[in-house]
């Protein structure tokens, strides 16, 4: 088949004329990158479907997936925790590409959002050729892709009020790929979520560290590592980026004092 | 794809390929200041420019994106001569060097203050967050942007560096590199500039093993693609060996390779090169060649290296040119499969290769084994430093083609006559039919003293016919050129209870790679630039240097120095830990001082006895108390975090000004019929700045304004030989021959005018703007007077002097460097607070340039000391073989109070008082930072990169 570079109109029309080798194209910065693992043979830009609107929807901020980080650090409807997120991405330049439905589209362990976006039990708009737009949990197309990789993101939704939030990200430079990514949230009077991507590994939401979080008024940073050390919901392995041991004591750390963050209820 | 865009301010049509990147039209529409640097990593910024008013990388946005857009270039911002604000405010601070991707930095300052014309340090910094600069480092951006403001406000401007020499006009003064302006702008300047249309491209065909023998190679699928020109393999091409470092002839490095050998000796090395009409059916082609391999176990280390039985990485005839061993026949019975190839050596230097020994050098003074013995404290420490990358932002490039029956190439180089004498070899031809031209250079820091793809891309024209252009990728910047030399280093110092060091012992193992380049010359200089810092009585070194199938080692700025520095300032730093002696104490009692007679340096010469001289000119003293003082040594700091702790470290550092006995300059300056002046310098500027110190001198010497010089340099043809521009010697040697030539200049202008005039010489001098006077009559001559009339056919010709320089004197620079970190007791990060690097460098000529190349030289370090590190696996695969994992320093991680500074010395040997500045600022950083590290957290880290894991590792938080 020929290649075709296709330039939407309207959503249908994008949801249409998407096959298995084509791809949407948001700010390009995944698709366009040395060595990327996104194949396809043809595209379809979404610049012209006006994705890129913030709106408030009664409880929801819905966030058009055609924003780029730059512009939801500049919303000024746009909580403070994503957009500290957004700035996990160092470079301007960048930041005023790349945009929030792209960065979720490419499920990267690394991602700069979806911890944090998973973490506030974020929804998506979905929409593809047989349905028309219908909404899901950002967790759920993250653990079940396969049902959605088709689907184009419409809008992400996240919780105006209810969560408090802390994000990190460990990488060797600010401009490194990071080699965890980790968001928890308070929500309710003492429940946690917890959400975090390790390069190499995968994702996880740690549910037995959010067990005991919610369950225990005090959390010392052994029962975080004891949780950590024999957590099965996640593999680690020695790379590039460090060792097992490295790679399980940082995580403790952080989620430890991620759990601080967001106790002290500072965001 | 038909698409409507506003380019510049200009509308246009076009018909394109809508798959196509945005940087790739651009380029191939003649913007030439889009440039791209990482390959569309989204990374270095190079290919930034403004779409819709705002910054993107063109790498990453396919144009049938674009219809009705509008995109603005470097080429954009002016539609006049004169520079913009912005423009001429980055040239004003210094920050216009290589350039590479000056003009994409000239377009986001441009959007930064177009939108905020009033911007706090952290916008600038956010603005700039995209750009890897690597030359100057970001400080002086900073001062750019104010100088920019202010200007757009309308107000004075501060001066941008300090001036030197009150007596002088040009020289010491912050007036601006000559040839920023083209830079800034984004003119045609590279060597990618110059490739004529209708050129072929050159790809090779890499290695996938560390170590393996090539029993055949079928290349006739990939011939028979359309559009292949020629395949090239070891079974096609001569036997010719060689090597690739740009080293004065005879080098102390071996002839261990031919432009393709029958056994490969690291993952990329060369098996194959394909020239064909374009690149993607070069690449195409390599993917068709078929290589049988005999694959065969590699050593990685040099602990795996010197093990009794390790595989040998180069185990075949071994030739010597001279002072060849009596048993060498002997020797040679021990040689391996013929497909080992051979090694030849110009002289001895120490080697073994059935041992993977490539070179070794040892010496001494005194007695350290006595001084250990009788010593109150002896440490006993093994230092490990990492495989670093340069990075250039301008890959290594080559444009070769034949023209009237010579060879014309084009060069990004730092060693043009290397580069000429060396493909000389390889091609046969002799040096007259050879032409190397070297534009501008986008980076080199060393990697560019080495002919890594001139020797093939030059032999490809030569041997085809055709004009070939090679540009590496950038995993073959990383894999297939060279690096910092690996170093294994043990140090044993002794003490006594007063802080007296009185005895070093310094054991080096470096590793070299599969192939010998700088081999004794890099470890060497971990120590001859090292322990002459001290007044040891007793100092003993040995060093081995093991070949391996990692990537290749080189040349890299600093050298060894930075290696061997971080070993012994660490080392003192311990010392003094167990002695309970202060360390600015310590380093007090031992440095060295002027007139102190250097006995360690008899052995220490580049593969011959080195010359015991007394330090000369020296900065030391006053670059340690300025920085104790501005760094307020002996005070404890202390966060508001408890988490974080904070510590203060400094180090001495020293260099040399090129290699005295070994480095010669020469340079020829013409006297224009109207007075103007041509310099031909056989020197290479490389983007420091080269250029306009000779224009300085010559417009301080015959009094012109410097619009009236012109320099041309880094050209086979019209200039005279130099051995180039590495190991320091450029302000230095070239400096000094330009000043041999101009002083010879002046001379013969005097006595023609004498012969003109008709008046004694010893009447007339000059005076500005370049006039003849005399002190006993009315009688005035202009240059342009007097030259026209030598050149009128009634005159005596053209006025041309020839300068050249060659000396055994050394001018050594000075320093010391500090820092202030902050640690994470918890986490292991690492934050530069405060970087003070305090440098001698005689009569700084460009003194903002020299300013800008140590906060360069210094961030460089930072990266090396705390986050670069080239990682191979089990079976010598660079896992991290781009901009992005690799972990080059950005913006993010430069120190938040950064100042580099000049102390004021003035040499008796170089040109109007000046030495090196270049690469000595590489050597601070490392064991600043270490001791730093240890101050606030109480451990010491022996290796680079010092990681947060390392630290917590030393911290026993994890084990």
């Amino acid at each position: 088949m020929d290649r075709e570079f296709i330039i939407a109109n309207t959503i249908k029309e994008a949801v249409m004329l998407k096959t298995a080798d084509t791809v949407y194209i948001g700010g390009g910065t995944e698709i366009n990158r040395l060595d990327s693992d996104v194949s396809y043979n043809s595209v379809i830009s979404l610049r012209k479907l006006g994705l890129n609107e913030i709106l408030v929807q009664g409880e929801y901020l819905k966030i058009g997936a055609y924003c780029s980080f730059q512009q939801l650090i500049e919303n000024k409807r746009v909580p403070q925790y994503l957009k500290e997120a957004c700035l996990f991405m160092g470079s301007r330049t960048k930041r005023n590409m790349a945009t929030i439905g792209g960065n979720i589209a490419s499920l990267r362990s690394d991602s700069y959002l979806i911890p944090t976006l998973v973490s506030v039990n974020a929804k998506l708009l979905l929409q593809n050729k047989y349905k028309d737009s219908y909404e899901i949990d950002l967790i759920n197309y993250i653990e079940f892709n396969n049902d959605y990789k088709n689907d184009l993101i419409l809008s992400v939704e996240i919780p105006r009020e209810g969560y408090t939030v802390a994000s990190k990200r460990c990488s060797n430079t600010k401009l490194s790929h990071a080699f965890i990514t980790a968001s928890m949230s308070k929500f309710g009077k003492k429940d946690y979520l917890i959400f975090a991507g390790l390069k190499n590994s995968g994702f996880s939401k740690f549910d037995a560290l959010s067990v005991l979080l919610s369950q225990k008024n005090r959390v010392s940073i052994t029962d975080v590592r004891e949780v950590i050390d024999s957590t099965t919901e996640i593999k680690f392995f020695d790379d590039i980026f460090g060792s097992v041991e490295y790679k399980k004591y940082l995580l403790s750390v952080t989620l430890y004092d991620l759990y601080c963050e967001v106790k002290g209820g500072s965001k | 794809m038909k698409l409507s865009l506003v380019i510049n301010g200009l509308f246009k049509q076009f018909d394109v390929d809508p798959f196509m990147k945005l940087r790739d039209f651009l380029s191939g529409n003649g913007f030439v200041s889009v440039r791209d640097s990482d390959d569309s990593e989204g990374f270095c910024g190079s290919d930034t420019v403004l779409l819709n008013g705002i910054p993107v990388y063109s790498n990453l946005v396919m144009v049938g994106e674009l219809d009705g857009c509008e995109i603005l270039t470097a080429e954009g911002l002016s539609d006049s001569a004169e520079l913009t604000v912005v423009q001429q405010a980055m040239v004003d601070a210094g920050i216009v060097q290589s350039a590479y991707n000056s003009p994409a930095a000239s377009l986001i300052l441009f959007w930064l203050l177009e939108k905020n014309p009033n911007p706090s340090k952290a916008d600038i910094k956010d603005a700039l967050s995209g750009i890897f600069v690597r030359d100057t480092g970001y400080e002086n951006y900073y001062l750019a942007v104010k100088l920019a403001k202010d200007r757009l406000a309308g107000l004075d401007s501060q001066p941008v560096a300090p001036s030197f020499r009150e007596e002088l006009k040009y020289v010491g003064k912050p007036i601006g590199k000559i040839d920023s302006a083209q830079l800034v702008r984004g003119e045609k300047s590279y060597v990618e500039d110059f490739v004529d249309p209708h050129t072929c491209y050159l790809a090779v065909l890499r290695s996938p093993y560390a170590s393996a023998y090539i029993n055949s190679i079928d290349i006739s699928a990939a011939e028979k693609l359309d559009g292949v020109v020629k395949v090239f393999t070891a079974f096609n091409t001569p036997e010719t060996y060689y090597m690739q470092a740009g080293q004065g002839n005879p080098e102390p490095s071996p002839y261990d390779r031919c432009l393709f050998n029958k056994k490969v000796r690291h993952v990329g090395d060369r098996v194959a090169a394909v020239v064909a009409t374009t690149y993607e059916i070069a690449k195409k082609a390599c993917d068709l060649i078929h290589v049988d391999y005999e694959v065969l176990p590699a050593v990685f280390t040099v602990d795996q290296a010197m093990q009794p039985g390790a595989p040998l990485v180069h185990n075949g005839i071994v030739e010597y040119i001279s002072g060849a061993p009596n048993d060498l026949s002997t020797y040679n019975q021990k040689a391996g499969d013929s497909r080992e190839g051979k090694v030849i050596y110009q002289f001895p230097i120490h080697a073994d290769i059935r041992k993977n020994i490539a070179a070794s050098n040892h010496g001494s003074i005194g007695n350290v084994e006595k001084a250990f013995k009788e010593a109150d404290a002896v440490v006993d420490r093994v230092y490990q430093t990492s495989q670093i990358q340069h990075t250039p932002l301008e890959p290594h490039v080559c444009f070769s083609k034949m023209e009237g029956g010579r060879l014309v190439i084009y060069a990004s180089t730092q060693v043009p006559y290397h580069v000429r004498r060396i493909c000389a070899l390889v091609t046969g031809l002799s040096e007259n039919k050879i032409h190397v031209i070297k534009p501008k250079v986008g980076g080199g820091y060393g990697s560019k003293q080495d002919i890594l793809v001139e020797d093939l891309c030059a032999y490809a024209a030569y041997a085809t016919g055709k004009p070939v252009y090679s540009r590496n990728t950038r995993e073959e910047e990383f894999i297939a050129n060279s690096t910092r030399h690996p170093m294994k280093i043990h140090v044993k110092m002794s003490g006594k209870k007063n802080g007296m060091i009185t005895g070093i012992l310094m054991e080096v193992w470096a590793n070299t790679g599969p192939y010998g380049n700088h081999c004794l010359t890099v470890p060497m200089n971990s120590c001859s630039k090292t322990l002459p810092l001290f007044k040891c009585p007793n100092m003993k070194y040995n060093l081995k240097v093991y070949y391996t199938n990692t990537p290749p080692a080189g040349a890299y700025q600093g050298y060894g120095t930075p290696k061997g520095n971080y070993a012994l300032m660490m080392a003192m730093a311990e010392l003094a830990q167990a002695l309970k002696v202060d360390y600015k104490k310590m380093v007090d009692i031992n440095h060295v001082e002027e007139g102190y007679v250097l006995d360690i340096l008899k052995g220490l010469g580049e593969g011959r006895d080195g010359k015991v001289v007394p330090v000369g000119s020296c900065g030391l003293s006053a670059a340690i108390e300025k920085g104790c003082s501005m760094i307020n040594w002996g005070k404890k700091e202390h966060s508001k975090d408890p988490d974080w702790k904070i510590g203060k470290g400094f180090a001495m550092v020293m260099q040399g000004s090129g290699l005295p006995g070994l480095d010669h300059s020469e340079a020829i300056i013409k006297l224009e019929s109207d007075g103007s002046v041509i310099v031909n310098s056989g020197g290479a500027d490389i983007g420091t700045g080269l250029d306009t110190i000779h224009a300085k001198i010559v417009a301080e010497t015959l009094l012109l304004p410097m619009n009236l010089i012109t320099v041309n340099s880094g050209d086979t043809d019209s200039c005279a030989f130099d051995t180039g521009a590495y190991a320091s010697s450029g302000t230095f040697f070239s400096g000094n021959a330009t000043v041999d030539a101009v002083n010879k200049l002046k001379e013969m202008i005097l006595d023609e005018a004498s012969h003109q005039l008709d008046e004694p010489r010893s009447n007339l001098s000059i005076v500005e703007p370049g006039v003849v006077v005399s002190s006993e009559s009315d009688n005035r001559l202009t240059y342009a007077e007097l030259s026209h009339y030598a050149c009128s056919g009634a005159g005596g010709g053209q006025l041309i002097a020839h300068g050249s320089f060659v000396t055994e004197a050394s001018s050594v620079p000075y320093g010391a460097h500090f820092a202030q970190v902050a640690v994470n007791k918890k986490t292991g990060e690492v934050k530069v607070q405060k970087f003070y690097a305090i440098q001698d460098a005689g009569t700084p000529i460009n003194p903002e340039l020299a300013q800008c190349q140590m906060y360069g030289a210094v961030m460089k370090s930072i990266g090396h000391s705390l986050y670069e590190d080239m990682k191979l696996n089990s079976k010598g695969v660079c896992l991290n073989a781009n901009m992005t994992d690799y972990g080059v320093p950005t913006i993010f991680e430069a120190p938040e109070d950064f100042k580099c500074e000049l102390v004021d010395v003035n040499d008796q040997y170089g040109p109007f008082g000046a030495k090196s500045i270049s690469e000595i600022a590489c050597n601070g950083a490392a064991p600043a930072i270490g001791i730093a590290i240890h101050d606030a957290v109480g451990v010491w880290v022996r290796s680079w990169p010092m990681t947060p894991e390392k630290i917590l590792r030393e911290m026993g938080k994890i084990k």
